[in-house]
């Protein structure tokens, strides 16, 4: 019972206090919105494809070069989605195509040569001759153009180079259709089709909602402190109720105002920036307590262990910058390396655990994640339970 | 009032290599208010700390109310009502509040909580503050709000570490005249303390410490017959010199010799014979006087009769 008294007491005395109440609730949010927005550059994902013109092709195909493969070419720049993403114009000259291009009237410019389909027939490699201009996403996109094209085609003649000519015209018969259809050789869509991808607003709201539960830990080693620089220690301990109860009535107390601030950075998270956190509550909350714990643990180990608030609260900044950092927290960093690291951290496996959760992932890997974190979690407060022992809470 | 209630034996206390309490031996008895009397470091506060289970024994034994603080140290903790020496509030939470809090630890609930919060509040006048954070009280308010948050629970034996530390002479007096409430009440008063004034004026027994020992110990009677024998006088002059402090203490029949600011205690067994030995010294060195007197000896003089140290030293 005297648990509670002093968790309830430590609660009331939190959200008393304007700092806390900024810090723990306000601060996340806006981090929220000002990372999902500035860095959303850095995720091609959910979010809505961005639609750009089309590109301008001018092609020169050579006299008297109307083969098969030729044939098959055109076909396919008349694809469905292939024609919203170039636009052909045929060019009699290479010359007048060139003079096109640096008057900038077309983007790119294909040569077919005049030996193309020959080359083609005679089982060596396809290859048109390209003239790319000044926009380099334009080039980008009609190079992917072309290449599937001469991909697939080349495909075709490392079959036939293997299993014969019979084989070639079976493979290209397959893969090309009849003459005429508009199969197309590239399929427009995202890369996860059940909502696999997250966007820069829900990697920072997943980021941002572990580093701040981690800072709820920083909290609570301040309240720590301060029981003991406000001598109020000193009154508790003469209370009848033990050192331990004492201690774990303020970290349940911290527990708790951790545990609104999740509420809180989640619904406002969805209802403002509309951040989906995924179909499995129950597991999110699960994700969100064992961090909680975890953070709650550090907390009372860096408490117990310092000599000071001020060395305590520095080191518990520079751990949880560090760990948020480490695990991508901040920006995603594709260093090998700093990936590595970033499998020690809490943060890694929280957002590994959340982030998999929001994509509708595979429910063993949510659960490997969590468990990892509850691993953690036991580690922490076996440590936590041997450096009470040890060092004890005291005025 | 004969009954031990509080029974400390043979108490040792270390600090590393450092003695804190060396061999302490005390009776405090059932409804007196027992003072505790010792400069700074004396040993005072860690004997509190011992007698309230805040700190282990390393050797000898405490008991309050006939249970031992070592065994339950959890039963003791029910009897007492600890006032600290610092300021012990929850600064940014109201005053009633703060009391409450404290109360509910006490297991008070209900009706009966609410009665012992407004009755503590009203006992250190603040009951019309109640609702203000002690942020915005004065020093002599906050040491009064740091006695309602040890009393609300009526406890048999009220420690107070120093309470009067730092405030002005009305809360000081306010302070002391609730003390002796307090233990009309019934509650049994341990009251520490480096102020000779306040402990002679409240207690019914003194116990002088110094170095973690206790010196003397028994009623102000007794402990002033221990120096009865010897008279104090006190000089009050200018230009007083290292040179006339030394020659009074090179006399033979000058007990003790003191001197601070612009005054000079000398402890002597007969004032009218040494008087004429003592303003011949005074004058050979041009000590100009402006005041002399002669005093009955306090337990100031005893402490320095005890220890050739003042108190405030």
């Amino acid at each position: 019972m005297n648990i509670w008294i002093i968790a309830w007491f430590e609660l009331r005395r939190m959200f008393r206090t304007r700092t806390v109440i900024m810090n723990l609730f306000l601060l996340p949010l806006i981090l929220i919105f000002i990372l999902g927005t500035a860095l959303s550059i850095f995720f091609n994902s959910g979010d809505k494809i961005p639609d750009l013109d089309p590109v301008k092709v001018a092609m020169v195909e050579s006299v008297g070069n109307r083969g098969a493969v030729t044939s098959q070419l055109n076909t396919y720049l008349q694809g469905p989605d292939i024609v919203k993403m170039i636009i052909v114009q045929d060019v009699a000259t290479t010359e007048e195509a060139e003079k096109l291009l640096r008057s900038q009237k077309v983007d790119y410019v294909v040569t077919v040569p005049i030996d193309f389909d020959h080359q083609v027939m005679s089982g060596k490699e396809a290859k048109l001759q390209l003239m790319l201009g000044s926009n380099r996403t334009a080039n980008m996109v009609a190079g992917t153009v072309f290449d599937s094209f001469l991909d697939e085609i080349n495909h075709g003649q490392a079959v036939a180079s293997v299993v014969g000519s019979m084989g070639l015209h079976q493979e290209v018969a397959i893969s090309s259709g009849a003459p005429g259809d508009t199969h197309s050789y590239v399929t427009v869509g995202k890369l996860n089709d059940e909502a696999t991808s997250y966007s820069a607003a829900q990697y920072f709201a997943v980021a941002m909602l572990i580093m701040f539960l981690l800072y709820s830990g920083s909290t609570a080693s301040d309240s720590l402190f301060s029981e003991r620089e406000n001598h109020t220690l000193y009154r508790l301990q003469s209370m009848p109720i033990s050192h331990a109860q004492i201690l774990v009535g303020k970290m349940i107390g911290s527990s708790i105002v951790a545990m609104v601030q999740t509420l809180v950075i989640i619904a406002v998270s969805y209802l403002l920036y509309g951040t989906n956190w995924g179909q499995q509550p129950l597991l999110l909350a699960v994700t969100c307590m064992l961090l909680i714990f975890a953070s709650m643990a550090i907390a009372a180990i860096v408490a117990l262990m310092s000599k000071s608030s001020s060395s305590a609260s520095n080191f518990m900044q520079f751990l949880i910058v560090a760990m948020t950092f480490f695990s991508g927290g901040f920006l995603p960093i594709p260093v090998g390396f700093i990936q590595n690291i970033g499998e020690f951290t809490l943060n890694h496996w929280g957002m590994q655990s959340i982030l998999q959760i929001m994509l509708h992932g595979d429910m063993s890997e949510i659960i490997s994640s969590i468990g990892m974190l509850a691993g953690i979690c036991a580690a922490l407060l076996a440590v936590t339970a041997i450096v009470y022992r040890k060092v004890g809470y005291h005025a | 009032m004969n009954m031990a209630f509080v029974e400390i034996k043979d108490v040792v206390k270390r600090y590393g290599s450092n003695i804190s309490v060396d061999h302490l031996n005390l009776s405090i008895h059932e409804g007196e208010i027992f003072g505790l009397l010792g400069p700074n470091g004396a040993g005072k506060s860690t004997a509190i700390n011992m007698m309230s289970g805040l700190m282990k024994i390393d050797h000898g034994s405490i008991s309050v109310d006939g249970i031992s603080v070592n065994d339950r140290p959890l039963e003791v903790k029910k009897r007492i009502g600890l006032v600290p020496q610092d300021l012990a509030l929850y600064e940014t939470m109201p005053a009633a509040d703060n009391v409450t809090f404290f109360a509910k630890l006490h297991g008070l609930r209900g009706k009966l909580l609410k009665e012992r919060v407004e009755e503590a509040l009203e006992f250190v006048g603040l009951q019309d503050r109640a609702k203000e954070m002690p942020a915005t009280f004065s020093g002599g308010m906050k040491r009064r709000l740091n006695i309602a948050c040890a009393i609300m629970h009526h406890p048999k034996l009220i420690i107070m570490d120093e309470p009067t530390v730092g405030i002005d002479p009305q809360s000081r007096n306010h302070i002391l005249e609730s003390v002796r409430t307090l233990n009309k009440m019934g509650s049994t008063i341990i009251y520490t303390s480096h102020y000779m004034e306040e402990v002679a004026a409240i207690s019914d027994r003194v116990a002088i410490m110094d170095q973690g020992h206790m010196i003397a110990c028994g009623t102000q009677q007794e402990l002033r017959e221990r120096v009865s024998s010897l008279e104090k006088i006190v000089i009050k002059a200018t230009q007083i010199t290292e040179a006339v402090i030394d020659e009074l203490k090179l006399h033979p029949r000058i007990s003790r010799v003191s001197s601070y600011e612009d005054v000079i205690e000398l402890y002597v067994a007969s004032s009218q014979q040494e008087l004429q030995d003592i303003l011949f010294i005074c004058a050979k060195h041009n000590v100009i006087l402006q005041s002399l007197a002669c005093e009955e000896p306090d337990l100031e003089s005893l402490f320095l009769n005890l220890t050739g140290r003042k108190l405030r030293d």
